[in-house]
């Protein structure tokens, strides 16, 4: 109860800071009283480019967070992210097919429908591959064949792209960023993340229960093809819709969940609700660093998220290995 | 009226029987060894019993909705998993899963854990533990769940003889109460002091049924196990001992005969 406390004090805080920090400075009651009213140029800063940009965040951060505790969860393994299952690699594929075509610049909501409607085809595809039976570990195979086929894809476009500036955009692109996003962006993400976010939780009591294995888990009550189904749906909707407005931000759903284990005495249904939030709050920072460190670069969300995230990472399989012995 | 019944249960691997038509039914008061050379069915006989393995014939568990048989039956498998490090009263608590959501201080999971003997553990990590005191938190999990049944492969093994003795008069007392246990069981020895009945299981078909004196036969041993045995009613109850292996040209000989 505690942490949950910390956690979403930490989001809100990360939250406030997110709409005051940026490139035009102002006071802080200022800020605040044009977020309120909208009126003026701070008014428009602060609700049409941080209100949504710290929004989308919160949406990527918890996604990312609560989809990496649910697949880890769901597998039994800490080494389990959100991209296993190919969906993030095929919103991506979507997503440079329509800036190489240049289907993106018709109109603003093109890139981000391009990639959803891939990762809609990818979840068919990896329901088909995996199949109505099986255990996790088809999930994962059919998971690892999708990611190997879209990130083929992916690199095919780059690779007979005539036009360098459209490879530069799509290289860019891929980084994952937040930068210069609308309340549309919001709007069309918002409702997958919701979706899934309800279906993901409602999995609790499966996923504490898939602790003792699957025959154990069935023989108290849990049906893993339903399981399964909402799983891979839930999962889907939320890293399907977030990859398609931000790209696709790494480490996230791997060290959130790895960091909060221990605090909810590795209770898989509990450390969803925790990393759902640690996600959040993580992004939110790492989304305030890439504004304060590099302010006239445009430093790319992936970019700053996997030099934070892989000596955490590394930090934390040391401490691992020391316990262990 | 029997807590279970199996009619005509088969199970196949491709076009081989791996349970050939059991038929047999568990009734109150039963403590039943399921005894059998390795490959003879015994797991897939319970899996399938419980409705996790496809198969032939009817269980009357698997006409149960999932939930319903989550109340009836519990399933003790003999592949130890624990995957997080949850504390042990955590995770006996998994078993009332079935019932809802699980409330802090659960009577049958404190029940449980006094059972199996693990109230100085009950804090501690489960994943930290031996693998025997590992085994006996999985089999309190079972006890938590608190069926009519309990179906249990290989209980005992991994684990030291007097945890062994008392986990089998736990499921004797549990049997006595009116539940009806079902459990694989190699140590025959152990399993002719403890069930009240015994099934004898080979290449997937139920051979014998009933008593230790009707089960374990002299011929049963050499044509099933290939092995010899001592078997003598004693004060301190029935003692049982293999002795030596039979050849096994002896025991394929005595198969082809008719």
């Amino acid at each position: 109860m505690r942490l949950g406390l910390f956690l979403i004090s930490l989001v809100v805080l990360l939250f406030l800071c997110s709409l005051l920090i940026g490139h035009t400075q102002a006071p802080l009651s200022n800020s605040l009283k044009a977020l309120i009213s909208g009126q003026g140029p701070l008014g428009t800063v602060m609700q049409d480019i941080r209100l949504p940009r710290a929004i989308l965040a919160l949406l990527v951060g918890g996604s990312l967070g609560l989809s990496g505790a649910a697949m880890q969860g769901y597998l039994r393994n800490p080494l389990a992210e959100p991209g296993l299952i190919g969906i993030s690699g095929s919103a991506s594929l979507g997503a440079v097919l329509s800036l190489q075509t240049g289907f993106a610049a018709t109109f603003w909501l093109a890139l981000p429908l391009s990639a959803l409607g891939m990762s809609v085809f990818a979840v068919f595809l990896i329901i088909l591959l995996a199949g109505r039976q099986g255990s996790s570990l088809t999930l994962i195979l059919a998971g690892i064949a999708i990611s190997a086929l879209a990130g083929a894809m992916t690199s095919l476009v780059l690779n007979l792209s005539p036009n360098p500036y459209a490879t530069a955009e799509i290289v860019f692109w891929m980084m994952g960023s937040l930068a210069d996003r609308s309340f549309d962006h919001v709007w069309i993400t918002l409702p997958f993340c919701i979706v899934g976010a309800m279906m993901i939780l409602s999995l609790g009591p499966a996923l504490n229960a898939l602790t003792l294995g699957e025959d154990t888990a069935q023989t108290i009550g849990i049906n893993l093809v339903k399981t399964r189904y909402v799983l891979v749906i839930g999962v889907a909707a939320m890293i399907g819709a977030t990859t398609a407005v931000a790209g696709a931000v790494g480490f996230v759903g791997l060290v959130v969940p790895h960091i909060l284990r221990r605090w909810v005495k590795s209770q898989p249904s509990r450390l969803m609700w925790a990393s759902m939030l640690g996600g959040a709050a993580i992004v939110l920072a790492a989304d305030i660093l890439v504004r304060l460190v590099l302010p006239d670069r445009d430093l790319k969300l992936g970019v700053v998220m996997a030099i934070l995230g892989a000596p955490l990472f590394l930090h934390l399989i040391y401490k691992t290995r020391a316990e262990s012995l | 009226m029997s807590l279970m019944t199996l009619d005509k249960l088969s199970v196949f691997r491709g076009d081989c029987p791996v349970v050939d038509n059991v038929t047999l039914a568990l009734e109150p008061g039963d403590f039943l060894g399921l005894i059998g050379p390795n490959g003879a069915g015994k797991t897939t006989l319970m899996r399938a019993a419980l409705g996790i393995l496809e198969h032939e014939g009817s269980s009357s568990l698997t006409a149960l909705s999932q939930s319903d048989r989550a109340k009836q039956a519990a399933w003790l498998p003999q592949i130890r998993e624990i995957a997080w490090g949850l504390s042990v009263r955590d995770l006996v608590g998994l078993g009332r899963l079935p019932f809802g959501p699980i409330q802090k201080n659960d009577a049958h999971v404190e029940a449980a854990i006094i059972k199996m003997d693990l109230g100085a553990f009950s804090d501690r990590i489960a994943t930290q533990l031996s693998g025997g005191e590992q085994a006996r938190v999985l089999i309190a999990r079972a006890l938590a769940q608190d069926t009519p049944i309990l179906m249990a492969d290989e209980p005992t093994a991994s684990l030291d003889p007097a945890n062994q003795i008392s986990t089998l008069k736990i499921f004797s007392e549990l049997a006595q109460d009116g539940k009806g246990i079902m459990s694989s069981i190699h140590d025959l020895g152990l399993a002719v002091r403890y069930c009240t009945k015994l099934a004898l299981l080979d290449r997937g078909k139920l051979v014998a049924f009933g008593s230790a004196d009707e089960v374990l036969t002299p011929d049963n041993l050499q044509t099933v196990f290939s092995i010899e045995a001592h078997y003598e009613k004693t004060k301190e109850g029935v003692i049982f001992q293999p002795l030596s292996v039979l050849k096994k040209s002896n025991k394929n000989l005595l198969r082809e005969t008719p």
